[in-house]
């Protein structure tokens, strides 16, 4: 591990290893240990079922005290994450607390898969979309799922 | 765009504002409305703002984490993962709501019962180590360590700390929870409201 990590993010890192979160493996890069590279398969009986989703995640210098970086990198139809895939969460914003963990982060991710939420107020077409007809939002999500979350 | 959404917009903008007059912070009246506690379940990146970046990066600290002590008050619903309780459990399976402890309506309420984060089992054993006087365990015989910084409290004892609490009963190291009470003015593990004055360190 690198001079100057701290502890904390260590043993993080090892237990992540050690005991991964079904459905999610989390490996930080080789030349940088506060930034992992995540995939996250999609859950069952959602849109994203058999999708699998890369993240990248990024631990600031003042975490824990601030919050991981997360975002999308596979290209995702949902409205809680934009075009750029960036992650509508609140425990990435105001509800961050230094007792979450990455491996907390990670399952809530994938709990907003599982549930999506356009009640929130983010501006954009895809939460339209999914207020408006639920059915036909569904359908675009399984669709983009399969053109840009399998097989990747 | 709605007049809804540039009306959260124009919140959100006062709202930063106010974090940037320190002498407002305490004094802010709670405003017990139902778009209110709505706005504060998930705060959202204003797409707005930044949407003319093609690319994110996100070792670069372009997006300062937005604290707003308002925002854990008495009208807030507040969610708090605990690692290992949730681990165990299938996260697809529940809605996001259900799965997060929502802490009620009255932070004086009583909150609900958190183990305290143990270490795993290759943290040494007090049987197994010097032990002098550090066997302070946790109900499942562990020795109990801090939640921030994972540190169980023989390692905490060598560092020159000491073990903390608060209000609540959470417990923590001294040195974490000075800084997480500082930073964000409540309990990491209940976001109960906390003053530096609340913490207690324990003689153990
Ligand atoms: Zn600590
Ligand atoms: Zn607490």
């Amino acid at each position: 591990m690198a001079a100057g990590l701290p502890r904390r993010i260590i043993k993080e890192t090892q237990r992540l290893m050690q005991e991964p979160v079904p459905g999610i493996v989390a490996l930080p890069d080789e030349g940088n240990a506060r930034y992992f590279h995540v995939v996250v398969a999609g859950p069952s009986e959602s849109p994203y079922e058999s999708g699998t989703f890369k993240l990248e995640l990024f631990l600031p210098e003042e975490y824990p005290m601030s919050a991981p970086k997360v975002r999308f990198m596979t290209k995702i139809y949902h409205p809680n994450i934009d075009k750029l895939g960036r992650i509508c969460l609140d425990i990435l914003k105001d509800k961050w607390s230094p007792a979450l963990q990455i491996r907390t982060v990670l399952l809530s991710i994938q709990a907003l898969l599982s549930a999506p939420n356009p009640d929130d107020p983010l501006a954009n077409d895809v939460a339209e979309q999914w207020k408006t007809n639920e059915s036909k939002a569904i359908q675009t999500a399984k669709q983009w799922t399969k053109t840009y979350a399998t097989d990747n | 765009m709605s007049g809804l959404v540039s009306g959260r917009r124009g919140r959100r903008r006062s709202r930063r504002q106010r974090n940037l007059d320190a002498s407002a912070e305490q004094d802010e009246p709670i405003v017990l409305d139902d778009s209110v506690i709505d706005d504060n379940v998930t705060s959202c990146i204003d797409l707005t703002e930044t949407a003319d970046d093609e690319f994110v990066d996100l070792t670069s600290s372009q997006t300062p984490v937005l604290i707003d002590d308002n925002s854990y008050g008495a009208n807030d619903s507040s969610v708090v993962i605990l690692g290992d309780l949730e681990d165990s459990l299938p996260a697809h399976r529940r809605r996001l709501e259900d799965r997060l402890p929502t802490i009620g309506d009255s932070s004086d309420e009583d909150l609900p019962v958190v183990p305290i984060k143990v270490p795993k089992p290759n943290t040494p054993r007090p049987n197994t180590s010097s032990g002098c006087g550090s066997s302070i365990l946790s109900p499942e015989g562990n020795l109990i360590s801090c939640p921030i910084c994972l540190d169980d409290v023989k390692t905490i004892k060598k560092n020159n700390d000491k073990l903390a609490t608060v209000s609540c009963g959470h417990v923590f190291c001294r040195k974490c929870i000075q800084q997480a009470v500082q930073q964000n003015g409540c309990c990491p593990m209940c976001r109960k409201k906390l003053k530096k004055n609340n913490i207690v360190v324990l003689h153990v």
